[in-house]
């Protein structure tokens, strides 16, 4: 028997029904820098393109971006689209401001993509109300521009995906 | 067989002063436990000829004295080996590194040592380094508000209720376990606050399904371990206890957020491990030291180490089995959720003050057979320590 996730209307949390939105305003939390393995990835969500590393020798995915690719060991790796469509493996509704400058309530969700079997993403949810988010709910990328002045940096979150 | 059965006693255990906010530095506390446990040995620091530390203050999220200024501190001269440990099987790294080296002939005598400074008014992040640029791994995750702590485990928390139908009650009745444990422990941080399932309850969700109350208790404290080869033990102060398994196994990843299948944590490798190095199986257990960091943890462990099946913790726990008198006691000292977050060694020092009969009012009547188990999510070092 499955039961519903714990509801997060009690004490401390916010109201089920609280709609949460993408970041707006200037960003005053951790930034993200690349390194030379991660940067296609970030380069991507620049172009609002959600790109992964993929072995050009057995095609598996690699996530979060490294050199090799852990199936076969090839060093032949390169960025390539996805779909950006996945289901939420978890979530949790954050109600501490657990990093600097990132205010609750927000959703923290685990996102499993398409293409291939736990090839996952860290992500928020947007878009949604907190009391609608489900293990296992359809969803596609958002790319949401940080306001952080002269740098560009891009995160990938995502939403109730609608589509059929 | 394992080389490592039986081949390591624990000489000494020792704590420092343990308190919400003591005003000492963390230095001080190690010191203090490090004396204590030298004390219960009956040992001096000549006789230590290692000394292992985790974390490794210099890259690690976790607070601690560095080694060097250990080193120091006792006042140590010329030992054979020294470490600390960066990453590693988790709160363990360090007494898993110094076991490693006594059965390696390596080092006779080793000192172990964690010291926990509470992190008043500080983000969680690791390295020290400007919280606002996410480097490395964090980038991935830290700008989505999940760096370190409660959401992380909440996700696996999640999972495991959306799997097996974990209940806010069933988490509640670890942390009640440890609470009515704590009340029996005059060290416990918790001592003298007994709490009812009402309360807990009603106390503020953190990280869903997370509430603070399922958070161990942030303390300042330190506890260390004197460890020795076996076939020194009848020149020991207390009455010596095994190191009889271990077992520190790595799943399918070292990352929590990749990890795979979250409802069962690497302690089910750390099981595994442990059990292929005994003759020993669950029934023999006595008395079980489980890591409480979240008490999520708690129940995957119970489960992982195959006392119960999947699923089936949440219910043990709320029909009381874990309580001393029950099936199988668990975190008699109160755990880190009632007594205070010692961050491991807490439970090693337990499992040896349980085994030796030392625990009075929490004592479990003829306890031979201890687990002492930690970490969380990706990382898991399990412990079986036996009388003699």
């Amino acid at each position: 028997m499955r039961s519903p996730e714990s509801s997060p209307g009690v004490r401390g949390c916010p109201p089920e029904k609280a709609r949460l939105a993408p970041p707006t305003g200037p960003w005053e939390g951790p930034i993200p820098v690349a390194d030379i393995d991660s940067a296609p990835f970030w380069d991507g969500l620049r172009r609002h393109e959600l790109v992964i590393l993929r072995c050009g020798e057995c095609r598996t995915f690699v996530h979060p971006p490294q050199a090799s690719c852990p199936r076969c060991l090839s060093l032949d790796l390169a960025p390539e689209p996805v779909s950006g469509r996945g289901t939420v493996y978890s979530f949790t509704v954050a109600n501490r401001e657990f990093a600097p400058g990132i205010k609750p309530p927000y959703v923290v969700a685990l996102v499993d993509l398409e293409e291939q079997e736990s090839l996952r993403l860290v992500t928020n949810l947007v878009n949604v109300a907190i009391g609608d988010v489900r293990i296992g709910m359809a969803v596609c990328v958002l790319f949401c521009d940080l306001d952080i002045g002269a740098e560009q940096a891009t995160l990938a979150m995502f939403e109730p995906d609608n589509q059929p | 067989m394992s080389e490592l059965r039986d081949r390591v006693v624990v000489a000494g255990v020792g704590y420092s002063q343990i308190a919400r906010s003591t005003g000492r530095s963390e230095g001080s506390l190690a010191v203090e436990a490090s004396k204590a446990a030298l004390d219960d040995a009956g040992l001096t620091v000549a006789d230590l000829d290692g000394i292992a530390m985790w974390p490794d203050r210099v890259s690690s999220v976790f607070e601690g004295p560095s080694i060097t200024y250990m080193y120091r501190a006792l006042g140590l001269q010329n030992v054979r080996y020294y470490q600390a440990m960066g990453t590693g099987p988790a709160q363990f790294a360090s007494v898993n590194g110094a076991i490693h080296a006594i059965v390696a002939g390596v080092a006779d005598t080793v000192i172990c040592i964690r010291a926990h400074l509470r992190q008043e008014q500080r983000f969680y992040v690791a390295g020290g380094a400007d919280p606002h640029r996410a480097t490395g791994e964090l980038a991935l995750r830290s700008p989505y508000g999940v760096p370190a702590g409660a959401p992380r485990y909440a996700l696996w928390a999640q999972r495991h209720a959306h799997e097996y139908g974990t209940t806010d009650e069933h988490r509640g009745a670890v942390v009640l376990t440890c609470r009515a444990h704590a009340q029996l422990n005059p060290r416990a941080v918790w001592h003298g606050h007994p709490l009812t399932m009402e309360e807990y309850l009603a106390s503020d969700v953190v990280a869903s399904p997370l509430r603070i109350l399922d958070c161990d208790m942030p303390v300042d404290g330190a506890v260390a371990i004197v460890l020795t080869r076996a076939d020194r033990a009848a020149d020991l102060r207390a009455k010596p206890v095994r190191i009889h398994s271990l077992g520190h196994g790595t799943g399918p990843t070292l990352d929590t957020e990749y990890w795979p299948d979250m409802t069962t944590m690497a302690s089910r490798w750390a099981a595994d491990e442990m059990w292929a190095g005994t003759d020993l199986g669950p029934a023999d257990v006595d008395v079980a030291q489980l890591y409480d960091g979240f008490s999520s943890m708690t129940l995957c462990w119970l489960e992982d180490l195959g006392f119960v099946k999947k699923g089936e913790a949440g219910p043990w726990f709320a029909e009381g089995r874990g309580r001393l008198g029950g099936d199988l006691p668990v975190c008699t000292d109160g755990g880190h959720l009632g007594g205070g977050r010692l961050h491991g060694f807490g439970k090693l020092a337990e499992a040896v003050k349980q085994v030796r009969g030392e625990c009075g009012a929490r004592q479990v009547e003829g306890a031979e057979v201890a687990l002492a188990c930690v970490g969380g999510g990706a990382i898991a070092t399990a412990m079986l320590l036996v009388a003699g």
